[in-house]
């Protein structure tokens, strides 16, 4: 629990991401970002595998466009997850004919995402909380 | 140089690793090729449309020094290595045990054949002995022209990793007339099972039964092989 909450294990690339809104581009603080890359991630391959535009693709669209990744910087994140054993890769053919880089969850990778679910549970509940209570204050 | 060819140039440079260059080559390209795709199908000439996929990337030195964190060369180096020793231990392991107990088991290391025209007789025989985990299986006794009598034998050890001593001695050969023999030669091709031949020199035409006497390191046998009995050439 502690290292979520103090920082974000892939925060340096994972998290150059920009917010939405408005119209406008807001950039996202980084340790904000950080512990989620991975929940997320990991979420969308334990529903089926993907490669990595894929995941690009799915992220726009269930976040409205909320997160925009730097496309690039997915890759460094994804090599992180397959290095720390979460997730395993192997290339097949996708459908337009192309080689394809796909990614698979594993086993240790489904323990770590109900890990990181648990925690994103602690962390945004304790995060409400004290905005509540600044409401409260400021409101 | 166009612009997507840059962009994978800068960010492989960082990839100090040089043996996973080509594969995260060919995830970038087809991501920005996916994603040129895209902008084409909304309108974008081609152009266009790779660089504002290459635009979508992010910044090729990051992304190149993140990827290089993640592929560090010294841990690809001793996975390279060790990959590369994996595979030829394997390979030796194949050349020097698994081939010759192949060839053994499927009887590729049969001993040369005595010319059909040099046998006088031949009797086949079928004796089993067992010496603590070692089978004796002897098979034929062959009387040739030259005087020379052969006992073509095999053995092997019922335990799979066994001791490997090679049995060169089945015992003391000698003839129902009260001749011993200890001159000779003697053959062996090795495996899993060794087949071999004893060949005693000037076996006596006229005996008819042929004596193996074993008796060494407190084991014993004793055969007794009539060689009237064999098949007559």
């Amino acid at each position: 629990m502690s290292r979520f909450l103090s920082i974000a294990p892939i925060a340096d690339i994972g998290s150059d991401i920009s917010c939405f809104s408005e119209a406008r581009f807001m950039k996202v603080d980084k340790g904000l970002l950080g512990g989620s890359t991975n929940l997320m991630l990991l979420s969308l391959l334990s529903e089926s595998d993907k490669y990595g535009y894929e995941i690009i693709r799915e992220l726009e669209r269930r976040s409205d466009r909320t997160f925009q990744l730097q496309e690039g910087t997915l890759y460094p994140v994804l090599h992180k997850l397959e290095n720390n054993g979460y997730v395993k890769s192997y290339v097949g053919i996708g459908d337009n004919g192309r080689k394809r880089k796909y990614y698979r969850i594993t086993n240790c990778g489904v323990q770590q995402l109900a890990k990181e679910k648990k925690r994103w549970k602690v962390f945004s509940v304790s995060v409400n909380k004290v905005l509540g209570s600044e409401v409260q204050i400021f409101g | 140089m166009d612009k997507k060819e840059s962009f994978l140039a800068e960010v492989l440079c960082c990839v100090r690793f040089p043996f996973d260059r080509e594969k995260i080559r060919m995830e970038l390209e087809n991501h920005i090729e996916d994603r040129a795709g895209d902008y084409e199908g909304k309108g974008s000439d081609r152009e266009a449309a790779v660089n504002l996929a290459v635009r979508d990337m992010g910044n090729a030195r990051e992304i190149g020094q993140a990827l290089n964190r993640q592929h560090n060369p010294v841990l690809g180096w001793i996975w390279l290595v060790t990959d590369v020793l994996a595979v030829l231990m394997a390979a030796c392991l194949i050349v020097s045990l698994v081939l010759p107990s192949l060839s053994s088991l499927l009887s590729f290391n049969r001993l040369d054949p005595i010319p059909a025209s040099d046998i006088v007789f031949r009797a086949e025989v079928d004796k089993k002995v067992k010496l603590d985990d070692m089978v004796i299986h002897i098979s034929d006794v062959i009387y040739d022209t030259n005087g020379d009598l052969s006992m073509d034998y095999e053995y092997f050890d019922t335990r799979l990793w066994g001791a490997g001593w090679t049995f060169s001695n089945i015992g003391e050969i000698s003839d129902n007339l009260g001749n011993h023999y200890s001159e000779g030669r003697f053959e062996e091709s090795g495996g899993f099972v060794s087949r071999c031949r004893q060949i005693v020199s000037d076996f006596s035409a006229e005996a008819d039964t042929l004596k193996i006497d074993y008796n060494s390191y407190n084991r014993k046998y004793r055969l007794e092989i009539s060689l009237r009995a064999g098949d007559k050439k």
